[in-house]
């Protein structure tokens, strides 16, 4: 446990760490073209142990950073492509009837792509409601279950969805459980004009460079232990806990615009999300600014907005918003 | 750490003060300038102070309390240096019992962010409202500058706060002493004191007036300070003359006031003892204008004018029946002094003190209803013995006019008689001298015991003139004293007091109140001056009679005590007492006859009755004792239950109109509900004086 380490443990192991992330962010901004707040948003929810949803238009690179990072990453990957069709065993697996050497028969169980540790599900959104939730027991137990028999999926295990949200004809929006799993949702904001002309230059030019990887499972899972033992001070918990108290009313300002607030896994993912954050940028200690720039990752898919608000169109980042400026608004 | 948390705490005190001052500073201003302007209800002085006070208080007690913690401190430290809750975390980890190599981590990289902290580039002072606060100040001060409106009353009882803070400071003067608006009613007084020097023949008397006036216009004029002034009025109250008659000495244990008091009621008595026996002397006297003037004078109860009509009767040519008839009606009028029924009275009271002391004795622990009367009876009683006390004093002076008023007549009656034999020895000589010798013997001796008639007549007329000048002058003298005597008490307490005009003026009010009640003798109907005369009656009470008899109660225009109690009223209360008594045109005994019996009235109901004191005084003459059977017969009939509330009446007349009516009138019912207002207002005393300074510069003058 990190609880033991002595002070120059604790900043080699910083050292160690930021350098490790450094590279990682360096490989994947080798292909990703700009999205500095995605990627790392997405390495802290990796990180972080819990899995990512990232929304954008089309062809702003969501699946390329997944696959970049997948291949950064000395990991298992596997894709899945979620269509209408799909269904839940061509997800998790399914028995098959083989014949043994002997002429006999039996029920073998063939693994679908979620046995994997990278599992990018693109496009998750246009799967069948109870194809989505073939991941919920994947995506919280890290274990499958497949009649009787649970296959235990190996560490660290993460799911990187992406979701389009223009295209809603022929859409199943993920269910507010399925969603509860993800750590964070990331927007994918779109290229800057700079980011495009690289972009155009580094597509067209017809070399793709290559990706090292820079960053094993172990490592990960080292990462995360030591993220955990990082103190955090009470007033920045407390700033968090009133995130995600005020989504259920608490703050009077945003209470007319939120049906359902955020659940508890909200402040464990504000809560770690911050440390990372702080590692990553080389702090000893997460800050309020720290979960303040979270909050919306972290919150957005966990705020049910009312009716109101989906009449006025306000977004829940809006909500948001909203939250954060009341509660500074106590701070001082 | 320490640094930062001691700055923000200097920058919160300061910014808290600086937001919270100006709305202080403008509430004082606005409120000053309200009572400049007589806009604020006097009764909410204190209120308005203590909330004031209360402001203040609260406004240093939230700049000083101020909450926050070291860890709060940090936590602003990091958010305007932008260190990531370095050293909030440190100190909250500090605070925590864990110690690893995180909390090194993390205190090493709080030392050294602190280290590089500039805490007053982080905390800068900010900026406070001056202008507000210069703005704010401004209006306070020109709130304080605002100038009063000359002569305006409201302005006067407005003057207490503004002069507060220059009671602290150092007095250069005895004007300063007293306060510049209070020093400012002190006009009132030297026009009084001027007023009265006039009024008074008395050489003592006038100079020392004019000695007392000298001082307070000293005063008024800031030419003395407070010391010489409290000198100077201590040495003018040791030498003002004593004239109080024979019968002040059964007062000598009293103090000065209850002195003056008891003095001024024999006063008024021995004035309608003789006013009535005038009257009733005057059915005597030839028909004829002189008749009608003593008879109008004596209706006034004015000593004075009775005894200028008597020395113009003493230069008159008179027939030997007009002499024989006035020689009748001042043997009349001597027999009249002399049986002024006081003795009479005297039992009468003694009875009914007796009665009281045995009906107290009976009722002793008793339930509460009979204790309320016991308690009753004994003010009664307290009442009675105060009467008595009076009609002796009174008795004391009316025996000397009736001792020169009985030597008069004598002197006349032995001139007429010397004439007649005069007359019976010239007839006598007929025999002797032949008809026209004893004609010639008998018009001789006939014309010169006309001639000794007439000039006896006339040192009679003169004597008996003279006797009730001296009285009237002696009286007038000692009531001059008096009201002087209560503005010299008035000035010194005032001086004394560091300048609190107010209580000052107060006292000074209510002698000047007793000229008020003077003149409601003068103009009332008697009818009304009756009823007042129940409420005096009722006693200190008398007060409580006064509030319970209602506005109904209107000064008696005949009441020749009213007359005789002019100038007598030292005192506000006492004053209006005095008017009130003197409003019946009642002789001495029916007033005390009306009070008692009004008591008697009162004691049915402990509120008495609006028509309490109905009887009527000009019907003294019909009958054995007429005045006092009117006043039986009627007056006991006090009214059971609440007469109206005064307050009520005079709010419902002020609905009718006091328009239509002389301000001389409805002054008398401004000032009286007034008068009962401050008394039952939990008001400061000096408030109260204020009130009464303004009735006092109301009033009316001929």
């Amino acid at each position: 446990m990190s609880d033991n380490l002595s002070q120059q443990q604790v900043t080699e192991k910083m050292a160690w760490m930021a350098e490790r992330l450094a590279t990682l962010r360096g490989q994947l901004a080798r292909v990703v073209v700009g999205q500095d707040a995605v990627i790392e948003a997405v390495i802290l929810g990796m990180l972080a142990g819990g899995h990512v949803l990232l929304e954008g238009v089309p062809g702003l690179g969501k699946t390329l950073l997944v696959r970049t990072l997948a291949q950064a990453l000395d990991l298992q990957f596997a894709r899945v492509q979620f269509t209408p069709d799909l269904k839940a065993s061509d997800v998790l697996g399914t028995q098959v009837l083989v014949e043994d050497g002997q002429g006999g028969r039996q029920l073998v169980f063939q693994q679908g792509p979620i046995f994997t540790q990278v599992l990018l599900a693109d496009e998750i959104n246009r799967a069948t409601p109870k194809t989505q939730s073939a991941l919920l027991e994947a995506m919280q137990e890290r274990s499958v279950t497949i009649g009787t028999k649970t296959y235990t999926l190996q560490a660290p295990f993460f799911v990187l969805a992406t979701q389009n949200p223009l295209e809603m004809e022929g859409t199943y929006p993920l269910p507010e459980a399925q969603l509860d799993r993800f750590v964070f949702k990331i927007e994918v904001p779109f290229p800057t004009t700079a980011e495009l002309h690289t972009i155009v230059e580094r597509t067209v030019s017809g070399h793709l460079p290559e990706v090292s990887k820079v960053l094993t499972g172990q490592e990960i899972l080292a990462i995360h232990e030591f993220a955990i033992g990082c103190p955090i001070a009470r007033h920045v918990v407390d700033y968090a806990v009133q995130l995600v108290h005020g989504s259920h009313g608490s703050l009077a300002s945003v209470q007319h615009w939120i049906r359902a607030g955020a659940s508890p896994r909200a402040l464990q993912a504000l809560v770690m999300g911050a440390k990372l954050r702080a590692l990553l940028q080389g702090r000893p200690q997460a800050a309020i600014e720290d979960v303040r720039a979270l909050a919306k990752p972290a919150l957005r898919h966990r705020l049910l907005l009312s009716f109101d608000a989906e009449a006025e169109g306000v977004r829940a980042d809006a909500v948001i918003e909203q939250m954060q400026q009341e509660l500074d608004k106590k701070l001082r | 750490m320490g640094q930062a948390q001691r700055r923000l705490w200097w920058q919160t005190f300061v910014q808290r003060l600086a937001r919270s001052t100006p709305i202080w500073l403008t509430t004082v201003a606005v409120w000053l300038l309200a009572v400049r302007l007589a806009l604020w209800p006097q009764a909410w002085d204190n209120a308005a102070i203590l909330g004031l006070a209360t402001c203040a208080a609260a406004q240093l007690g939230w700049a000083v309390w101020q909450r926050r913690t070291p860890q709060q401190v940090a936590q602003l430290l990091d958010r305007l240096a932008g260190t990531y809750d370095a050293l909030a975390t440190a100190l909250w980890l500090q605070a925590q019992t864990r110690r690893d190599g995180w909390v090194e981590v993390q205190v090493q990289r709080a030392a050294q962010v602190a280290g590089g902290l500039a805490v007053a580039k982080l905390l800068p002072w900010p900026r406070v409202p001056v202008l507000a606060n210069v703005a704010a100040l401004a209006l306070l001060v020109s709130s304080v500058g605002v100038p009063l409106p000359e002569g305006a009353p409201s302005g006067d009882a407005a003057a207490v706060s503004p002069e507060m803070p220059s009671r602290h400071a150092g007095f250069a003067s005895a004007r300063d002493a007293l306060g510049r608006d209070a020093a400012q009613l002190l006009t009132a007084d030297v026009r009084l004191l001027r007023e009265l020097e006039a009024q008074v023949d008395d050489p003592a008397t006038r100079k020392w007036l004019a000695d007392l006036r000298q001082v307070v216009e000293a005063v008024q004029e800031g030419r003395i300070d407070k010391r010489q002034a409290l000198e100077q009025l201590a040495a003018l109250e040791a030498s003002r003359p004593q004239n109080d008659d024979a019968a002040a000495g059964q007062g000598s244990d009293k103090n000065g006031e209850e002195a003056d008091e008891a003095q001024r009621e024999r006063d008024a008595a021995a004035r309608q003892a003789v006013a009535d026996a005038a009257q009733k002397a005057l059915d005597q006297a030839p028909d004829g204008e002189v008749k009608e003037e003593l008879k109008k004078a004596a209706e006034q109860g004015d000593l004075g004018l009775m005894a200028k009509v008597l020395e113009k009767l003493a230069e008159k040519e008179l027939t030997d029946k007009d002499v024989e008839k006035w020689r009748k009606t001042l043997e009349k009028f001597a027999d009249a002094l002399k049986n002024t029924k006081v003795p009479e009275k005297l039992k009468e009271l003694a009875k009914k003190v007796s009665r009281l002391e045995q009906q107290r004795a009976e009722q002793g622990g008793l339930n509460p209803e009979q204790q309320r009367r016991l308690q009753e009876a004994r003010h009664e009683l307290e009442q009675l013995r105060k009467e008595v006390g009076d009609v002796e004093g009174a008795q004391h002076q009316v025996q000397r006019l009736e001792r020169q008023a009985r030597m008069a007549a004598d002197e006349l009656r032995r001139q007429q008689e010397g004439q007649s034999r005069l007359g019976k020895n010239g007839e006598q000589g007929k025999p002797q001298g032949g008809k026209d010798g004893a004609q010639g013997d008998k018009q001789a001796g006939g014309k010169d015991g006309d001639k000794k008639a007439q000039k006896s007549m006339r040192e009679a007329m003169r004597q008996a003139a003279g006797e009730l000048r001296r009285q009237d002058e002696e009286q007038k003298a000692r009531q001059a004293q008096r009201m002087g005597k209560e503005r010299l008490r008035d000035v010194r307490e005032g001086l004394s007091r560091g300048g609190d005009g107010d209580k000052q003026a107060g006292r000074g009010q209510r002698g000047e109140q007793g000229e008020e009640a003077e003149e409601d003798g003068e103009e009332g109907d008697p009818k009304e001056g009756q009823g007042r005369l129940g409420k005096a009656g009722s006693g200190e009470p008398g007060q409580a009679g006064k509030a319970k008899a209602g506005s109904g109660s209107r000064p008696g225009q005949n009441g020749q005590s009213g007359q005789d109690a002019q100038g007598q009223g030292n005192g506000g209360k006492r004053g209006f007492q005095l008017g009130q008594r003197g409003l019946g045109g009642k002789s001495r005994t029916d007033l005390i006859n009306d009070g008692y019996e009004q008591r008697q009235g009162g004691s049915k109901d402990s509120k008495g009755g609006s028509q309490a004191g109905t009887g009527k005084g000009d019907q003294r003459d019909s009958g054995k004792d007429p005045g006092i059977q009117a006043a039986r017969t009627e007056k006991v009939k006090g009214q059971h239950g609440d007469g109206p509330d005064v307050k009520k009446t005079f709010l419902e007349a002020a609905k009718k109109g006091f328009s239509r009516r002389g301000w001389r009138d409805v002054y008398v019912d401004y000032s009286k509900v007034a008068e009962e207002m401050v008394d039952k207002e939990g008001l400061p005393a000096g408030r109260k004086a204020l009130v009464r300074r303004y009735f006092e510069q109301i009033r009316p003058r001929d």
